[in-house]
């Protein structure tokens, strides 16, 4: 389990074409698929249905959100431009867990534990107990 | 070469049979380390994890005091032929070991140099990964404190000799901001304990341990550093509680939404939660003072005793079939 959330956690690969349409996304906050063929294709010589896959793909990777407007998508970015930097440097060192696996890196709660929301509902009411049972005495 | 193998086969012996001694140890003290302290607790393991290699270090160094020419040795009296595998230069006689015996040695050099790799992997990893951070952050509001462009709210110091405590722009800026003193005082326990450090030494330790101990005792090592800093940090600011809601607060931001029933007893977090909330005094013993001092009396007691050593450790591998 902790390897299936780890790998979730660590960015997917990201093509040239991809990378360059993200770009894209970050310069304009939000686009569809002929204004980025637009911006990003037309330089290259591809079609918009090529730049049309590459938004479908960053959508399926996580990386960028879409909403339908009419009949087409209207995509946005999912991670700012600083915080996808942050995550690359972070991959390209392995990743948290390997950080953490070496002893370099220990962090305030485990980056990949598995504790579910039921669990950390039963812990908030130990401590209101605690705290009750404190206050009574 | 015979005396190399010799030499690195009786430091596999040893530090295996210290690893399970330090694993029947802790098994039978389980009860009585959990009565101490947290940070008692870390010391206690940092020596388990490292016991067996500084025990066959110094075992094998009082074995070969003939041979550095510290005392005399003893084949003068026992005569030739040896009726055990030498281990001193002036009178080694060079038979090859037995197989399993050069065997070990074999696979001991090996986990050694993995070990000095390990080592040196963790000092580039950590310098590569600080660097790099270090691009990718801001300085925070304290001088102390990096920020990461990050939006989901975590904290972590990074690095082994001069750990940087980071902490994510979701965390200083986000709905969790509240608890970032509590997290900040935890992790800045971490950095005054030298808690990488530590961490990356008893991994090399580990390597000398048996297969299955070692696993054991770094899961135990982490666990005691983690409550140790949660108490340094309910000592910093001053209530337990804060630190408690804090670690449930930010796990709660981390988890996915809820995809049915998992395993609530044993989790580090419980663990760490229930000690916050539980005031008993636990005792800090043994200290670092403490442990130093048993050190170098039982190195005083391999020192004034070293024929004994030597003869011991020649007649073990002797024992052992060379």
């Amino acid at each position: 389990m902790s390897r299936r959330r780890n790998a979730a956690r660590r960015l997917p690969p990201v093509g040239e074409l991809e990378l360059a349409v993200l770009e894209h996304l970050w310069t304009t906050g939000e686009t569809d698929v002929l204004a980025a063929h637009k911006a990003v294709g037309k330089r290259r010589g591809i079609t918009p249905n090529t730049v049309g896959s590459a938004l479908e793909r960053l959508h399926r990777k996580g990386l960028a959100s879409r909403e339908k407007v009419s009949h087409a998508y209207r995509y946005q970015p999912v991670l700012t431009r600083d915080a996808f930097a942050a995550r690359r440097m972070l991959d390209a060192v392995g990743g948290s867990r390997t950080l953490s696996d070496t002893g370099l890196l220990s962090a305030f709660v485990d980056l990949v534990a598995d504790e579910d929301q039921a669990s950390l509902n039963r812990l908030e009411a130990l401590i209101a107990e605690k705290r009750g049972a404190g206050s009574g005495t | 070469m015979t005396l190399v193998i010799l030499c690195v086969a009786a430091f596999a012996v040893i530090s295996y049979a210290a690893s399970g001694a330090v694993a029947l140890g802790l098994r039978s003290l389980r009860h009585r380390t959990d009565r101490t302290a947290p940070a008692a607790r870390a010391r206690l393991y940092l020596v388990a994890a490292l016991l067996p290699f500084l025990s066959a270090l110094a075992i094998l160094t009082a074995a070969l005091a003939p041979t550095f020419g510290w005392i005399a040795d003893h084949c003068g009296v026992l005569g030739d032929p040896h009726p055990h595998p030498h281990i001193c230069v002036e009178h080694h006689v060079a038979v090859w070991p037995a197989i399993w015996l050069t065997t070990l040695a074999f696979a001991m050099a090996l986990r050694f140099s993995l070990a000095v790799t390990r080592l040196g992997y963790a000092v580039i990893l950590g310098r590569l990964t600080q660097h790099r951070l270090r691009d990718a952050s801001h300085p925070g509001n304290e001088l102390d404190i990096r920020v990461l462009p990050l939006d989901e709210p975590q904290a972590f110091v990074l690095g082994i000799f001069r750990p940087q405590l980071y902490i994510t722009r979701g965390l200083a800026e986000g709905a969790q901001r509240r608890h970032l003193p509590a997290v900040v005082a935890h992790e800045r326990g971490h950095v005054q304990r030298r808690d990488p450090l530590r961490r990356v030494l008893a991994g090399i330790g580990l390597a000398f341990h048996l297969p299955g101990v070692a696993g054991r005792i770094a899961a135990q090592l982490t666990r005691a550093q983690e409550m140790a800093a949660d108490l340094a940090a309910a000592q910093s600011i001053g209530s337990r509680e804060s630190v408690a809601r804090a670690l449930i607060a930010l796990a709660k931001a981390r988890v996915p939404p809820p995809r049915g029933a998992f395993a609530f007893s044993g989790s580090e977090l419980e663990s760490r939660v229930v000690q916050l909330m539980d005031e008993t005094q636990r005792r800090d013993w043994p200290t670092t003072s403490t442990l130093l001092c048993g050190g170098l009396a039982s190195l005083m007691l391999l020192a004034s005793g070293a024929e004994g050593v030597h003869h011991g450790v020649e007649l073990l591998l002797g024992a052992l079939g060379s």
